[in-house]
């Protein structure tokens, strides 16, 4: 199922430069590892080495936040947009 | 070198919202500094009732004071506006309550020369700071989502984030170092430690910190080369 993967700044280096990536998947993990196929550099900014989604990262299906949707288990539907975001804090 | 232009209206924002927290009398702070091409102050969060209301012109409630000295701070180098208003924050006065933090919106960066690129502050995006702290920040995502959007729909993009120093000087904090997520990005920030707030920019690439101009008020178009 295509979805449309909008990358930040800090990420697209690793993507050979582009803001907007196509992949296909159903859930958010396939997303994932078809992001990571195509530009295996980002592999480390999205997964832990457990597998699990980066801490450091923000991922919104549409207009929600993956965090309340099953995290790397969210469903992903035709036409859906994941955005994702790094987290900011400091102080 | 890059250079980040943050023009006073905007200026005013950023500081305003680190002040939260504050007496509104200190406010004031805020009140009869100039902005570029009469612009009004604009929405200046908490220090509306004091320093004029959103919309507000140049000649709110802030010109009252315009006849006190105007410094204005354009040139390189740290922005900082001195005495408008009743200036000072008071020694021992009470301080913001929480770390301000927010995010600045462009249309990109200008390449000026081939080792100087400017970036021009359009707007700037105040957020919540979820860790309710004087000492630490974080924003809620579903904010820094909404200052996406925003700034996409205006045809900018987010590139760069400030935040302040409620007790510290005006220098990323080993916690900002570590926590950086872009080297791309311009990070503020803006010191209430001394008796007035202090703003600074900064790169932070690979854990190195570098310091950049912040202008207060737009280049020229024929310096630019827009």
């Amino acid at each position: 199922m295509p979805v449309e993967v909008r990358l930040p700044t800090v990420l697209r280096p690793l993507a050979s430069g582009e803001a907007v990536v196509k992949v296909e998947g159903d859930t958010l993990r396939e997303v994932f590892q078809d992001l990571v196929r195509q530009y295996p550099g980002l592999s480390e900014s999205l997964f832990t080495p457990e597998g699990d989604m980066h801490r450091h990262l923000n991922v919104f299906l549409n207009d929600d936040d993956v965090r309340y949707l099953g995290r790397l288990d969210a469903k992903v539907g035709a036409a859906d947009t994941v955005t994702l975001m790094p987290a900011v804090a400091g102080g | 070198m890059a250079v980040l232009v943050l023009p006073k209206v905007l200026w005013e924002r950023v500081v305003a919202h680190c002040l939260d927290g504050l007496p509104l009398e200190a406010c004031g702070l805020l009140a009869g500094v100039e902005t570029p091409g009469g612009v009004g102050p604009g929405a200046i969060g908490a220090c509306s009732e004091g320093a004029g209301s959103e919309g507000a012109g140049s000649e709110g409630a802030g010109s009252e004071r315009a006849g006190s000295e105007r410094a204005g701070s354009e040139g390189a180098g740290a922005a900082r506006p001195t005495g408008v208003g009743p200036g000072p924050i008071e020694a021992g006065e009470a301080r913001a309550a929480e770390v301000g933090a927010g995010w600045l919106g462009a249309n990109g960066e200008r390449r000026r020369h081939e080792d100087l690129t400017v970036a021009e502050v359009r707007e700037v995006y105040p957020a919540a700071n979820t860790a309710l702290s004087a000492r630490l920040y974080t924003v809620e995502p579903k904010d820094l989502l909404r200052a996406d959007r925003a700034a996409e729909r205006a045809g900018w993009s987010l590139i760069g984030v400030w935040h302040s120093h409620t007790h510290s000087p005006a220098y990323p904090s080993p916690t900002d170092i570590a926590a950086a997520p872009d080297p791309l990005w311009h990070y503020v920030v803006v010191s209430l430690s001394d008796t007035e707030p202090v703003l600074r920019s900064y790169r932070i690439v690979g854990g190195q910190v570098m310091e950049e101009p912040v202008l207060t008020r737009g280049l020229p178009a024929s310096e630019l080369n827009w």
